[in-house]
Formats: structure tokens, sequence, C-alpha cells
């Protein structure tokens, strides 16, 4: 490595130091409307899985002996997004596996409410409603009357007034996503069963001119004009414009998802209470701080000024790790951190000291050999590189096969693991996806930190006279 | 530390062998004393963990402020889930997927009698609950450690399936009104609930045990190919057989602690087969550069010395630094009682002990003896050969 110039070193530190501030606390401004606005994720934005903030894991997937087409299986999918939007829960994870038929959802508590878990998982998983509505309510629908012979008349909003229903789910046989050929936008096509032609038949008479909105459970997906009597069963919504396809998928999903495919089951579900989190999350920080501070005491101790190097390095590779995993990094997707992603993060500060070691012990072997101390530093650096280079392989395998599996069903690894892992569809995603990807992002950051950085800042202090002492690198006191 | 130790690591092979063999038959010994207790992650089963406070906890009203939930915030869902049963009761809807309805529920705890007081039997409540559920049920009751200060709760209470089956989510209701029944004035929050179809258990299970024979293969795959100028293949399986070494001792932790065996156990097993090669790896990496640098007529067993006595000081600092890591997580998460964080931790802190042994020691010592092996079956070989045309000539 030819010669680092002396500033380097405060450079590559301070590049250092800013991220693991950044890292840490964020930075955060206020926007125009007075509320807080982020502009660089820190620790406060990272996402914790539900071992630490409480929350729920369920599997959802037919009846055993039914097996879902994939078609099926998207429009429970959207089904059950819609509703966990409708219950107020945005912040959730989804994954389907067409393989094995499951869908997994996971989502966190929100502070402060005393939880039910049966409820929320009963919502998710009942049977949708889908309905056509005559007239527009301005509001949200609260619920259905139905007759004496349980049919279901009216529908009534917010306000109290009263719609009458037109069709229900049941009464569509199939929606479907197709372009008019005249002017070529996208629209969606419904096909209406015997009973349900007949009804729409009659609603569209009532209704020329007039709107019939269709709903989800209490949401309005759609509020088409209507323009002719459909007296066939056949019906197309169209919207000024054409819609974009995206538009058109979700609501045809959601129109076939509304009679839902097949009755959902619950396979397999962990609940798990906010306040046996809280105090793990602070257990965790403290272990880690330690066991920080622990290394590093000994590394400067042992291997004085390239240790104090390996120190900030190791500070360097833990904030990488932790800016991974909250998203800091604009490319890169935040990640969900459980507790054994945090025992992850530490255990890769505790293994990424071992490229400082490896060429710190090179180098000390090296003065002590007699080489010149910038002999000795590059030789070391040289002759370590592929002890650590396998080292951090073996480390990448274990971290891809653990992310594969224990990771949901349509993740980078697990595609990668499929010819192995065919046979065994999807586990319910587990705290130790967190702990693969830890360890990758350890190693990462390892390559970046531990090794160049760490050999930048190395050489470039090596040029301050007052560092030219060869007991600094290792060499035998020499006082 | 200075370059001159020469210690003879290979001359003391026996010695390592007959530790190694010993560990392992103790812990075999408590394998089949202690038995393994396999999570329901793998085997499937439910299990629903409540606190409560006992009678020993004196609740004021100035104790729980600023907490989220209050003791009436708590009766009032006990009171509601009381109400929920007994107004499917007179609904007639299902209440569990037993397909036993609310009313046959209330019927079957007609004959309870309450009993005053919040110390909770384990044994009782199992008989009701199991009752109640139509599921044989275990109870057990023990003191939680992890323990915030605004809250109150100091006991916990887990009911587990005795089959294992999963439950739907109504369990946890007929449990709590089960409970109301016998304790009334035992109230229950609900901490975690747990439910595995076995089907689900079982091929977890298998991915599982594919991921390790995965990984392994992979490891060996990889120091095959790196280090085929000293015996690839050789120190490939000399690195696996000291990867099984740890393996073993890992699991005869989880044994002796008795831990279940759940997706942690997997994690660690993963980790240390990545970090013990790893660490076999930088020596069998010295051994590649010497024999470069001694030259060929130097016997094996001397180059591995030379080699291990060069890297001494890497192999015992950083395996230091991977312990002290690991040791502090484990230590604290015993003070805070984190049990998922325990099993975890703790046996990695084993096997990070165990990691730096046999690699240093272990492996090393399968290769030598090996490559000796080989060498000497070459050097009978051409002994052979040459008493053969020895022998021809004096012909």
């Amino acid at each position: 490595m030819k010669r680092v110039g002396k500033p380097w070193f405060f450079v590559v530190a301070l590049v250092i130091f800013a991220l693991a501030y950044f890292t840490f606390f964020g930075a955060y401004g206020v926007d125009e409307e007075g509320n807080e606005k982020t502009f660089v994720r820190g620790v406060k934005d990272i996402r914790w899985g539900t071992d630490i903030q409480g929350g729920v894991s369920v599997t959802f997937g037919p009846k055993s002996d039914v097996d879902a087409t994939d078609l099926q299986m998207s429009a429970v999918k959207a089904t059950l997004e819609s509703r966990l939007v409708n219950s107020g829960v945005t912040d959730y994870e989804l994954f389907t596996d067409n393989a094995s038929d499951r869908i997994m959802i996971s989502f966190p508590w929100k502070d402060g409410q005393v939880q039910d878990p049966k409820a929320t998982i009963d919502e998710l998983s009942a049977t949708a409603q889908l309905m056509f509505v005559e007239g527009a309510p301005e509001t949200y629908l609260v619920g259905y009357h139905t007759d004496d012979n349980g049919d279901i008349t009216y529908a009534e909003d917010a306000n109290g007034n009263l719609f009458p229903v037109a069709v229900e789910g049941k009464h569509v046989d199939k929606a479907e996503v197709m372009t008019n050929q005249q002017n070529g936008q996208i629209i969606v096509s419904l096909d209406f069963t015997k009973e349900g032609a007949q009804l729409f038949a009659e609603a569209t008479q009532r209704q020329l001119n007039n709107y019939i909105s269709i709903w989800m459970d209490s949401t309005m997906i759609s509020c088409p004009v209507v323009n002719d009597v459909i007296s066939e069963g056949k019906a197309t919504i169209t919207k000024p414009g054409g819609f974009d396809a995206d538009e058109a998928s979700t609501l045809v999903n959601n129109i076939n998802g509304g009679a839902l495919p097949f009755t959902l089951e619950t396979k397999d579900y962990d609940v798990v209470d906010p306040t046996l989190g809280k105090s793990s999350l602070k257990a965790m920080a403290i272990a880690g701080i330690i066991a920080f501070a622990l290394i590093c005491l000994f590394m400067i101790f042992y291997y004085r000024l390239p240790g104090f190097v390996a120190c900030i390095a190791l500070l360097g590779q833990a904030a990488g790790s932790l800016a991974m995993v909250s998203g800091l990094f604009p490319i890169f997707n935040s990640f969900t951190l459980t507790l054994p992603g945090i025992a992850g993060i530490i255990l890769s500060v505790g293994m990424g000291v071992d490229a400082n070691i490896i060429t710190n012990e090179r180098i000390r072997e090296e003065i002590r050999k007699g080489k010149t101390i910038d002999g000795a530093i590059d030789s070391g650096n040289e002759n370590s590189f592929s002890s650590i280079f396998d080292g951090n392989i073996t480390v990448i395998i274990v971290a891809v096969i653990l992310m594969g599996v224990f990771g949901p069903p349509d993740s980078l690894w697990n595609k990668l693991l499929t010819p192995f892992l065919w046979m065994f569809p999807a586990a319910t995603t587990g705290a130790i996806y967190s702990f693969g990807y830890t360890l990758l992002a350890g190693v990462i950051f390892n390559f970046l930190m531990g090794v160049t950085a760490s050999r930048i800042m190395l050489k470039s202090l090596s040029r301050f006279n007052i560092f030219r002492k060869r007991w600094l690198y290792g060499g035998a006191d020499e006082k | 530390m200075n370059i001159k130790k020469n210690i003879d690591f290979m001359g003391k092979r026996k010695i390592y062998w007959i530790i190694s063999l010993s560990i392992i038959v103790v812990g075999i010994l408590f394998n089949l004393i202690f038995g393994a207790k396999l999570d329901i992650k793998f085997t499937g089963g439910s299990m629903f963990k409540y606190s409560y406070a006992d009678d020993s906890v004196v609740v004021t009203s100035t104790d729980v402020s600023g907490s989220d939930v209050t003791p009436t915030d708590l009766e009032s869902v006990v009171a509601g889930i009381v109400d929920e049963i007994e107004a499917e009761a007179v609904s007639g809807a299902d209440v569990s997927a037993a397909d036993v309805s609310a009313t046959d529920i209330i019927a079957l705890l007609a004959d309870v009698v309450p009993v005053e007081g919040k110390n909770v039997d384990p044994d009782a409540a199992a008989k009701v609950i199991s009752k109640a559920l139509g599921e044989e049920v275990t109870v057990s009751v023990n003191t939680r450690l992890n323990i915030d200060a605004n809250e109150t709760d100091n006991k916990n209470l887990v009911v587990s399936l005795a089959e294992n089956k999963a439950v739907d989510q109504n369990a946890n209701t007929i449990i709590t009104y089960a409970m109301s029944r016998l304790y009334p004035d035992v109230e229950l929050s609900l901490k975690e609930s747990n439910s595995v179809d076995p089907t689900m258990g079982k091929e977890f299970f298998w991915k599982c045990v594919i991921a390790v024979i995965l990984a392994s293969v992979f490891m060996v795959l990889y120091v095959a190919l790196r280090f085929k100028k000293v015996g690839g293949w050789t120190a490939g399986v000399s690195g696996i057989i000291a990867i099984l070494h740890d393996c073993l001792i890992v699991y005869f932790t989880f044994v002796i602690f008795r831990y279940p065996i759940d997706d942690n156990f997997i994690a660690v097993i993963l980790a240390i087969i990545g970090y013990s090669l790893n660490s076999t790896i930088v020596i069998f990496d010295r051994i590649r550069e010497n024999r470069r640098l001694l030259g060929p007529k130097v016997s094996v067993a001397e180059l591995a010395n030379v080699s291990m006595n060069e890297t001494l000081g890497r192999t015992i600092n950083t395996n230091l630094c991977v312990f002290v890591a690991i040791a502090v997580v484990a230590i604290v998460s015993v003070i805070f009682g984190l049990n998922s964080i325990m099993s975890f931790a703790v046996p990695m802190m084993f096997g990070t002990v165990s990691g730096c042994y046999s690699s240093l020691l272990i492996s090393n010592s399968i290769w030598v003896t090996w490559q000796e092996a080989i060498a000497k079956k070459e050097a009978d070989k051409k002994a052979e050969k040459k008493a053969a045309e020895k022998a021809k000539k004096s012909k």
C-alpha cells in the first residue's frame, strides 16, 4: 500500500464518528406544518420485532384439504391488507407463500391499549362483506340491516342515512381487468350470477344516471355512475381517463376477494405482550455497551496504537450494522430488529475485531523480527488479508443460510436456497431472520471498517513523528 | 509474549482426544438421564403465559400510577371476557374450535367451588382448565424475574396443552373464564401465547436440519477449495469433525441447562459452525503459508506446531474477545431473566470456548495424523516398490 498522507486519519475518524452520531441520534427537523420531519433515520426509527415491542404473528391458510390457486391467494392477501389498514394497523408485515398456501401476518401492538388478540385475529379472518349499495354515502358504513329472512336490505352510514343494497359479493361471479377496444383505456368487467344479474338489473334501473357504490367491509372501493340499465348480467366499471393498471387490479382483487374463496383457518399464532420486551431491550443495550467497552480496553492495552485504531473501526462497524437496520442509507430498506438481531450485532463486533487482531498480530511479529515500522505495517496488512477474507466468507455463508431458512418466502435469500429447500415450505418468519441479517451487515462493514478504514487510519497515523516508536506497534518495550 | 515459544502441540494429541471423548461421554449420560426437550416450534402445541399478583403483593392505588394498564382496566377485561362467554351462551354461538358452545362450558364449570385469595394451586387449576377446554393441560406457576418498575404482577401462570395440538385463540377466553370461576380474586393478564400446528412444526424441524447440513457441506467445499495445496479434503473433513464436536457441546449445554430445543438452538449451531471454522481456517492459512516458506521436507507435525505457535496470539485473543462479547450478553440475560436470550447466549458461550479448543487442538491433530497416515502409506508403497525392484535385480 502506498504512503497515506497524515490528514487521512482525521478524515476517516470523522466519517466514522459522524456515521455513529447519525445512526444513534438521527437528524430531525420541522416541516411547514410543524410536524416532525425525519431527514436521517436514527435509532428511534428502528422497527422493533414483536419480541421487543409486543405484537401478534398469525399464519392463515385454507382448511387442510383445500388447495388454493395463486389467484385466490392474492385475493385473500388484498382483503387482509385492507382489513389491517382499516383497523388502523399500518405497520405490518404480510407474506404470502403460494407453494404451501399460507399467509403470514405480523404486526406490533399500538401503545397504551389493553390488547385483545382474539378480537384482532377474528376480525382479520372473518369472511369479508362486499356490497353494492345504491347511492353514494358520504361517510363510511357502520352496518347493514337485514330483514326477517336474513337478507341484507339496507346499509347505514355514520349519519344514520339508509341506502338500499343492490347486490352482495356472493352475487358476483367474477371481476376482470380488461381493455376498452375503442379507446385503449383500462376498465373492470363484472360478471354476475343469474340471481345477481336479476337484482342488478333492477338496481340499475332505479339508479340510472345515479351512483351505485361498491363497498368492502366499511370502506368504499369504487363509486361508478350507472350509465345503462344492466340486464345481461355483465357490467363494466369505467373511470374517466381510464384506470391505471394497479388501481384496476386492486379493485378486481378486492371484488373477487370479497367473496373470500375459502374460509381462513388460523394455523399458527404467537402473541407477545409489550411489557415483556421493553426491559429486554434496555438489558441488551447495556450488554452491548459493556461488551464494546471491554473489547476496546483490551485492544488498546494489548495492541496499543493499532488497538486504538481498531476501536474506532469497531465503532464504525457497529454503527454501520445499526444503520443498515434502521434504514439510514436510503438505498437499503429498513429491517425489523429483534433480540437475536441485537445479539447478532454484538457477536459480529466480537468476531469483527478478529480482522484487526490478525493484522495487528502480524504487525507485531514483523516488528519483532526487526522490520521497519512502515515495512511491518505493510507486510502485516498484506499477509493477513487472506485469513480475514476466508473467515468472513464463512460467516457470510452462515448468514445467508440463516436468512434463507428463517426468512419470509419471497425474500431473496429464500429464493437463492430454494433448490435445496423446495421440499419444505416457509416456516413462520422467525426472530432469527434478524440475526442472520445483522451478521451479514456486520461482515460487510467489517470489510469496510476493520480492513479498509483501519489500514488507512493506521498508515496515516504512522506518518506522525510522535507515533514513530516501535513499542507502539507491539515491539518489545524499549524504554 | 515472544515468538520463541515452541509448544509441542502435536506431541500431546492423545490427551486432547481423551479429554474430548470424556466430555462427550458425560454429555451422553446427561442426555440419557434428562432427555432433550423439543420446543413447540418443532413439535407443535400450544402454550399460554399469564401474569398475576398473588397474595403477597399489596396493591395501592399509587403503586401503578404512570403505567399504561391499571388494575381497574384488568378487572374490566376479565369481566368482559366472562360477559362474552355468558353472552355467547345466550346467543348459542360457538366459542371454541372444539365445537363446544359457551353454554356447555358454563354447564361444565357449574360445580366448581371458587377458592378465595390469590394463591394459585397449579394442579387444581389444571383440572378445571382441562375440563373447560376439553383437552388435557399442564399448568405451572413460577415467579417472575423480569419485572418493570410499574408492574405489580409477581407470578407467571403457564398453561400448556399436554398433547401437541394447535388451538385457536378462543382457548385464551376459555382458560381465563375457567380461572375466573376457580379463583375469582386472581386477575390474569395475557403475556404471551403461542400455538403451532404439528405439521408446520415438523416441516420447520426438517428445514432446520437441512440448513445445518447445507452449511456444513458448503464449509467443507470452501475449505477443500482454498486449501488444496495442504491436503484440502483432509483439512475440510478435519474441520467438520471439529465442528461436529462443537455442535455436540452446544447440544449438551441445552440438555444440561434444560433449555428447550427451539430455533435458538439452530441459530447457535449455525453461528458456531461459521465461527469454529473461522478459527480453523486461520491456522490452516498459516500452515499453507509456512509450507511455502519452509519447503516440503519439513514434517507435517513440525509444520503444524510452528504454525500453531505463530498464530497462538491471534487464536487466544480473538476467542477471548468473542467470548467476552457473548458472555456479557449471557450474564445480562441471566440477571434480567430474559429467557429467550438466555437459551441463545449461554450455549453460544460454551460453543465459543469449545470452538477455540477444537479448532486449535482437535482439527489440527486429526489433520496431522491423517496426513501422516497418508504419507506413511505412500512411503510404504515406495519401500515396497524399491524392495520389489531390488528383488528383481538380484534375481
